[in-house]
C-alpha cells in the first residue's frame, strides 16, 4: 500500500476550538488525580558537586549543567536596575547583561536541579534539568538564608537541601518571556506586492 | 495515466466544512474538483515519479553545496550579500528540513520533466495528505472504486514521523507557526502542519508574519512576548532575507523550517545550474541563465521564468519565437531564467501538472493540478488520483 494507513486522527477534525480545549482540560485534570504529579530531583551547586554525588555520570553532570545555564540565560527574571534584582536575589548575586539596545540585570544561576529519571535515561525528548536561583523572600538581608527558586518563581526548598520533590511542571522548560520593542519588520514585501492586481485578496504566498 | 469521470460524493461540501477545508472554492471558482480523477499504474508512480523525485532532490542538494561555496553563484541566485553567511551556515550546520514539492510535466509515457522545485513554501499539502486520502476511502466505501484502488500518499504519516524526529533535535522547545494575514489557503496549510506537529507531541503556537516582534536582545517574539526559538514560516525566504528584521536572523539563533538553505533550492536559478551539472539528464529540461543562449539552443521555444516567482506568476512562453502564453504578477525584478518549452500534457480540455512531494529526502506522494491554460497557477483545480 502506498498511502497512509490511517489519517483520521480526531485532532485533525476541526470543531469550534473552545469546545476542543475544554475537553482537553477536563481530560488532563482527571489524569492528574490518578497519576503521580511529583518528580524527584537532585540539586547541585556545581558540576563537581554533581560528580562527587555519584548519582550521575560525569558526562551527564556536565550536560545538565550546561543546559541549565543556557536555560538560565533565556528564562531568568530580568530587571532594569541592579537594586531591584539584588532585593530579590541578594547582594553580589546579580549580573549585568548588555545587548545592542539596552542593558539589564539578572540573577546568576546558583545551582541546577537534575531529575532522578535521568539516571536510567539517555536524554531523549524529556526535560531533565533546570536552573535554580537563590531567592530571598520579601527582600534580601544578610541575616536571612535564601531559598532555591526556579526561573518562574517556584520555591523548591531551602538553600541547604540537595534533594527535593517537585511538581512535574517545574521540570518543564519555561518559555522565555520578554518585552517586544518593535513589530512589523517582516511582511513588507507582501504589503508591496499585494497592491498588484488591483489589491485583490491573495489566497497564498506559497506555491 | 488516464483521466476518468466519477460521481461526486453527495455530501462532500458539508464534509469539507466539518473538516475545516475552507478553500475548496476560491473566487467563485472550483479549486477542489472531484468530478474526475487520474488513474496511474504502480510502475508509472514508482518508476515514473517516485524515483526521479528522490534522484533530482539529491542532485539539488549536491548543488546547494556548490552554491554556498561560490560567491559568483550566490550573486546569480540573487541572494542578498548581507545574508550569505546566514544561508551558508544553515547548510554547513545541516539545519534539518521538513518538506518540498517538485513539479513535473508527466504524461505517463515519457520521462517526467522537472519544471520547478517548490522547496521553501509548498502549499496544497492538506488537500494532498488528508483530503484526497479521505476522498479515496469514501469512494471505495461507496463502491464507486475497487477495494484494490490505492493512492501514492504517505504524506501525513511521514509528516508526523518527521516531526517526531525534529522534536528530538529540539527537546522541550515550542514550535511557532507563521504565515501572512488574509491568506486563507496559507492559514489552512499552516494549521494542518501544526496539527501534525501536535500529533507528534510538540507544543505549538501560531503568530502572523506581520505580528512577529523583536525584543531588546534581538530575539523574535510572538504577540504574547514569548520568544520564538523554533519557527515554521510559510513565507518565502527571498522576501524575509531582504526585510527589516532580517538583520536579527543570525543573532536570534532560531531554528527555521524550512531552513535558510532552501532559498537556494526553491530559486529558479537552480534550473540552469542543474542542466549545467547534469546535462541531458532524462528528467531535466535544458535551461539557461541568459536569453541569448536560450534562443540559440532552444530554437525560440522556451519559457521565461523569474528567478523568484510563486504560483505561476510572471511567466512568458515562446514557441518558435512567438509568444503563446503569458501571466502577469508582481515578480521579475531580480531577473529571469530560460527553460525549454515542454507544454503540459492535455487530458480532455485540461492541461495537467504533477506535484511530487518529499518529506525530508523521501518521496511520499503526489498531487494532480489542472488548468484550462498552459500555465498552472494557484487557482488551478486540484484532482484526486488512484493507483490501479
Amino acid at each position: 500500500m502506498k498511502r497512509s494507513k490511517q489519517v483520521l486522527i480526531p485532532r485533525l477534525i476541526k470543531s469550534p476550538s473552545f469546545a476542543l480545549k475544554s475537553l482537553a482540560v477536563a481530560v488532563s485534570s482527571v489524569l492528574a488525580v490518578g497519576c503521580s504529579t511529583k518528580e524527584e530531583v537532585y540539586i547541585f551547586k556545581s558540576i563537581e558537586e554533581c560528580d562527587a554525588s555519584g548519582k550521575f555520570t560525569e558526562q551527564k553532570c556536565e550536560t545538565a549543567y550546561r543546559k541549565a545555564l543556557q536555560e538560565a540565560q533565556k528564562t531568568a527574571p530580568r530587571y532594569k536596575n541592579l537594586k531591584d534584582c539584588e532585593y530579590e536575589f541578594g547582594a553580589q548575586n546579580c549580573q549585568e547583561q548588555k545587548s545592542t539596545a539596552q542593558s539589564f540585570f539578572m540573577p546568576a544561576m546558583a545551582g541546577f536541579m537534575v531529575s532522578q529519571a535521568l539516571q536510567g535515561s539517555n536524554y531523549g525528548s524529556s526535560h531533565y534539568y533546570n536552573p535554580l536561583f537563590y531567592h530571598y523572600d520579601r527582600g534580601y538581608s544578610r541575616y536571612k538564608s535564601p531559598k532555591w527558586t526556579t526561573s518562574d518563581g517556584v520555591t523548591i526548598g531551602n538553600s541547604a537541601s540537595s534533594k527535593a520533590s517537585v511538581r512535574k511542571g517545574d521540570m518543564k522548560p519555561k518559555p522565555a518571556v520578554t518585552r517586544t520593542m518593535s513589530r512589523g519588520g517582516f511582511g513588507s514585501t507582501v504589503a508591496a506586492k499585494t497592491s498588484w492586481g488591483g489589491g485583490s485578496k491573495k489566497s497564498s504566498w506559497g506555491g | 495515466m488516464i483521466r476518468l469521470p466519477i460521481e461526486e460524493r453527495a455530501n462532500w461540501e458539508q464534509k469539507a466544512r466539518e473538516y475545516g477545508f475552507k478553500f475548496h472554492t476560491m473566487y467563485g471558482e472550483k479549486y477542489w474538483d472531484e468530478s474526475a480523477y487520474y488513474q496511474f499504474t504502480l510502475a508509472q508512480i514508482e518508476e515514473g515519479l517516485e524515483k526521479p523525485t528522490e534522484e533530482i532532490h539529491q542532485m539539488c542538494l549536491h548543488l546547494v553545496d556548490r552554491v554556498v561555496a561560490d560567491e559568483v553563484l550566490m550573486r546569480k541566485f540573487r541572494l542578498p550579500e548581507a545574508q550569505w553567511d546566514f544561508i551558508r551556515s544553515s547548510w554547513l550546520n545541516k539545519a534539518p528540513s521538513l518538506y518540498s514539492r517538485l513539479d513535473f510535466c508527466y504524461d505517463g509515457k515519457g520521462p517526467a520533466k522537472l519544471l520547478e522545485n517548490n522547496a521553501d513554501t509548498p502549499t496544497s499539502l492538506y488537500e494532498t495528505g488528508f483530503w484526497q486520502w479521505l476522498w479515496l476511502e469514501n469512494s471505495v466505501d461507496a463502491g464507486k472504486l475497487a477495494h484494490s484502488a490505492d493512492q501514492f500518499n504517505i504524506v501525513q504519516e511521514k509528516l508526523v514521523n518527521r516531526f517526531i524526529e525534529l522534536k528530538a533535535h529540539n527537546p522541550g522547545e515550542i514550535l511557532h507557526f507563521a504565515c501572512c494575514k488574509e491568506t486563507e489557503e496559507d492559514r489552512g496549510t499552516v494549521q494542518y502542519l501544526q496539527d501534525c506537529a501536535e500529533e507528534a507531541g510538540i507544543e505549538c503556537r501560531f503568530v502572523y508574519i506581520e505580528d512577529i516582534g523583536v525584543d531588546v536582545h534581538g530575539c523574535y517574539t510572538d504577540l504574547d512576548d514569548i520568544v520564538i526559538t523554533w519557527l515554521f514560516k510559510l513565507y518565502p525566504w527571498e522576501f524575509m532575507l531582504n526585510e527589516e528584521f532580517a538583520s536579527f536572523l543570525t543573532a536570534s539563533r532560531v531554528q527555521f523550517l524550512e531552513p535558510a538553505w532552501k532559498a537556494i533550492l526553491s530559486n529558479k536559478a537552480i534550473l540552469p545550474l542543474l542542466w549545467e551539472h547534469f546535462p541531458d539528464h532524462p528528467n531535466l529540461l535544458p535551461a539557461y541563465f541568459d536569453e541569448t543562449s536560450a534562443a540559440q539552443h532552444l530554437s525560440g521555444s522556451y519559457v521565461k521564468k523569474p528567478v523568484f516567482s510563486r504560483e505561476g506568476a510572471n511567466i512568458a512562453m515562446f514557441h518558435n519565437g512567438q509568444g503563446i502564453a503569458v501571466s502577469d504578477g508582481p515578480y521579475g525584478e531580480e531577473g529571469f531564467v530560460y527553460q525549454a518549452l515542454q507544454p503540459l500534457p492535455k487530458f480532455g480540455s485540461s492541461y495537467t501538472l504533477i506535484g511530487s512531494w518529499l518529506i525530508d529526502n523521501e518521496a511520499v506522494g503526489i498531487s494532480v493540478r489542472e488548468d484550462s491554460g498552459l500555465i498552472t497557477k494557484n487557482l488551478s483545480r486540484f484532482l484526486p488520483h488512484v493507483i490501479i
